[in-house]
């Protein structure tokens, strides 16, 4: 199983880009792309070719659903684990979020120490 | 990646992002604001839509900056305006409006009191949350210090208290009743506060620290100091939510050991959870809704392997599946218990089992609790919180010493085995220091048993202060006391126990008119400067040797290897 190396982040937020990109790369040792939009995520994914994708639910204009169905239609993310990051986690809203073809959720507010060791987790289990 | 590689200076970082957000706070709370003004107009319905937005955003990102308090209130008021405006009977719009006027109103003071506040004890908290795995970072090498604020009119006494406590490590700050609630109002309580009752009006610290628990923030940690001891006084300090009270006159190995029970419920380690069912998916969900909680979770994922896990990840609950495919949730308790060493140990079930006489049955057979599917989070966490903790002082109870708190004899003996071994492994170095009191049978035949226990609890006192948290102390004899310092050289356990040394011998203590001091001798020796690998008693051995060393050099000194 290979390591999990790049991460590409997709939140409107400009303090959440900051500190989760500090999270990724400082304590996580990730390569991280962070995207704006869910439309910016789809215009490079092709080109940075993340391990793993992070990707925020609620967004303006195009969500994070919808961006998700756009990667998918487009065959963007076939072999590419994608993470939805959001603050709503009611369990049956998980399960929603999970149908729709993400690997996992991960509840927000996210702890910056520990965010790394979640994504690892993840990744080590579907390398299983 | 690598925990220990977390710095001073990612630190740093954290906290300039962490003032970038307090402005984003700011700003959010003006644009709540002027939305209120326009809830009476044509364009209400996009108005509350706009609030909505902030509100969420606020309630999922305002914890990762170490505001939890905020991002809870947040949320609670999101959830509150969805059910509200969903209720499709009787769309009552003056309702809507009061309500979102009234909460916003609250909650933009909420997040002005945090603009006020520089220096905001939101930090502390992203640090302590942190504080897993940073605690390997230089900065805290030498144990943290606590702020306390003492609220004492007495001024002589308030005096000698902040002294006293100073050598202890605890930053004291003498402060006045008013000054303190405002304060406490605008950042919060410090991590412990002791207040003089006598002459003091209490219902507005009933009312700040309500005003903490609806917000979801902790109170802080209140000792409460009178002359009456009755229980109408004891009632009111319950009211104001005090965690200790002590009868004045209040002697000060007494209050220092209060105040390190106040401190240690805020920062305690996290606690140990170990995760046995077969669903995949259930397991790796709730490793992470407890991680984030700061729990540590290690799923079991052959059960064959249940002892060996358990010995060497020590959970301190086992949270269990009741059906699995090949094994009842009864049949492994029962195998668990059958080892000695388990026989304590919590077990949770998770069953969706509605029927209670099973229920009643799988209690009968060596479980604690029954929780049940789908899990509730805040019940589980709570359940686990409050049992580990119970389970935590009866431990204490078990291994620790009485009057120092400290590990007993055969206890610190097991962890110097496991630490030395651990090192060994590693390839990192351990130390282990002996200390003893210098003519301690003088001061048991000068001053009495009961001064001489206030030495000896003095001295405990001071070592887990000056140690790390990762550092094991223990008592090993009457006054003899063992360290065994991780990561350390002998060169950098020397510099720790001199400084040590040089504290105590300043420490005064009274006995009736009299004032006298006490030393200590010290005797400290590393693993990686033996050539061939050594065990922990050999180490204990040579530090043994190394502190008689200092006796018979003239007392009040430290050395190392011969």
């Amino acid at each position: 199983m290979s390591d999990l190396k790049r991460v590409l982040l997709v939140d409107d937020e400009p303090d959440i880009q900051a500190i989760a990109k500090l999270s990724l790369e400082k304590v996580g040792g990730f390569q991280s792309l962070i995207c704006s939009s869910g439309q910016e995520a789809i215009d490079c994914i092709a080109e940075f070719k993340p391990d793993i994708v992070l990707l925020d639910v609620m967004m303006p204009e195009l969500d994070g659903p919808h961006t998700l169905k756009k990667l998918q239609e487009q065959g963007l993310v076939n072999r590419i684990p994608v993470v939805f990051f959001t603050a709503k986690v009611l369990s049956s809203e998980v399960n929603e979020l999970k149908e729709l073809g993400a690997e996992e959720v991960i509840s927000k507010p996210f702890d910056p120490m520990t965010l790394p060791s979640q994504l690892e987790a993840i990744w080590s289990r579907i390398n299983e | 990646m690598n925990s220990h590689d977390v710095s001073d200076e990612l630190l740093t970082e954290i906290q300039n992002i962490r003032i970038q957000y307090k402005e984003r706070l700011a700003t959010d709370r003006s644009k709540l604001s002027a939305l209120l003004d326009n809830l009476n107009t044509d364009t209400a319905h996009q108005s509350v839509k706009k609030i909505h937005r902030i509100l969420h955003s606020i309630s999922g990102s305002a914890g990762t900056f170490g505001f939890e308090g905020v991002g809870n209130e947040s949320r609670r008021i999101d959830e509150m305006l969805k059910e509200i405006s969903n209720e499709r009977v009787n769309q009552d719009k003056s309702r809507l409006e009061k309500f979102i006027r009234d909460e916003i109103t609250t909650f933009c003071r909420l997040l002005s009191s945090i603009e006020i506040n520089e220096e905001n004890n939101s930090a502390q908290s992203l640090r302590s949350r942190s504080s897993t795995s940073i605690e390997h970072a230089n900065s805290f090498r030498h144990g943290q210090t606590s702020e306390v604020w003492l609220i004492e009119e007495d001024k002589i006494l308030a005096e000698q208290f902040a002294k006293q406590l100073g050598n202890f490590n605890f930053k004291i700050q003498t402060i006045e009743l008013e000054q303190a609630l405002e304060l406490a109002l605008s950042r919060g309580w410090p991590n412990a506060t002791i207040i003089d009752m006598d002459g003091h009006d209490f219902s507005q610290i009933v009312d700040i620290n309500n005003a903490f628990r609806v917000t979801g923030e902790n109170p802080g940690g209140l000792i409460m100091l009178s002359e009456n001891d009755d229980f109408e006084q004891r009632m009111k300090a319950a009211k104001a939510r005090a965690l200790s009270f002590l009868k004045k006159p209040v002697g000060l190995s007494e209050l220092i050991g209060h105040l390190e029970v106040v401190l240690n419920r805020g920062q305690a380690d996290p606690p140990r959870v170990m995760l046995i069912d077969d669903d995949k998916e259930l397991c790796s969900l709730l490793k992470l809704e407890l991680e984030s909680e700061g729990m540590q979770v290690n799923i079991l994922n052959d059960v064959k392997n249940i002892i060996t896990e358990l010995a060497e990840f020590r959970p301190e609950l086992v949270l269990l599946d009741m059906e699995m495919p090949d094994y009842s949730g009864i049949d492994i308790a029962l195998l668990v218990r059958q080892h000695v060493q388990f026989e304590s140990l919590p077990i949770v079930y998770l069953s969706a089992e509605q029927d209670l006489d099973k229920q009643t049955e799988a209690l009968l057979f060596d479980a604690d609790d029954f929780l049940m599917k789908p899990i509730s989070y805040e019940h589980l966490v709570s359940s686990i919180r409050s049992r580990v903790q119970r389970a935590r002082i009866l431990d204490q109870l078990i291994v620790k010493d009485g009057l120092t708190g400290l590990l007993k004899h055969a206890a610190v003996k097991e962890h110097a085995d496991r630490e030395v071994k651990r090192a060994l492994r590693e390839g990192n170095p351990a130390s282990i220091v002996m200390l003893d009191i210098d003519h301690f049978k003088r001061v048991n035949d000068t001053y009495g048993h009961a001064t001489g226990d206030t030495v000896i609890a003095s001295l405990a006192t001071l070592l887990r202060h000056r140690l790390r948290q990762t550092d094991i102390i223990g008592r090993y004899g009457g006054e003899e006391f063992m360290a065994i310092l991780p990561n350390t050289s002998e060169a950098e356990a020397f510099q720790i126990v001199d400084r040590i040394r040089e504290v105590f011998s300043e420490m005064e203590f009274t006995e009736g008119e009299s004032v006298f001091n006490c030393t200590i001798s010290a005797g400290c020796v590393c693993s990686e400067d033996f050539k061939s690998p050594v065990d922990a008693s050999k180490l204990t051995e040579a530090a043994d040797k190394a502190l008689y060393a200092s006796k018979n050099n003239g007392r009040n000194r430290v050395s190392g290897r011969l």
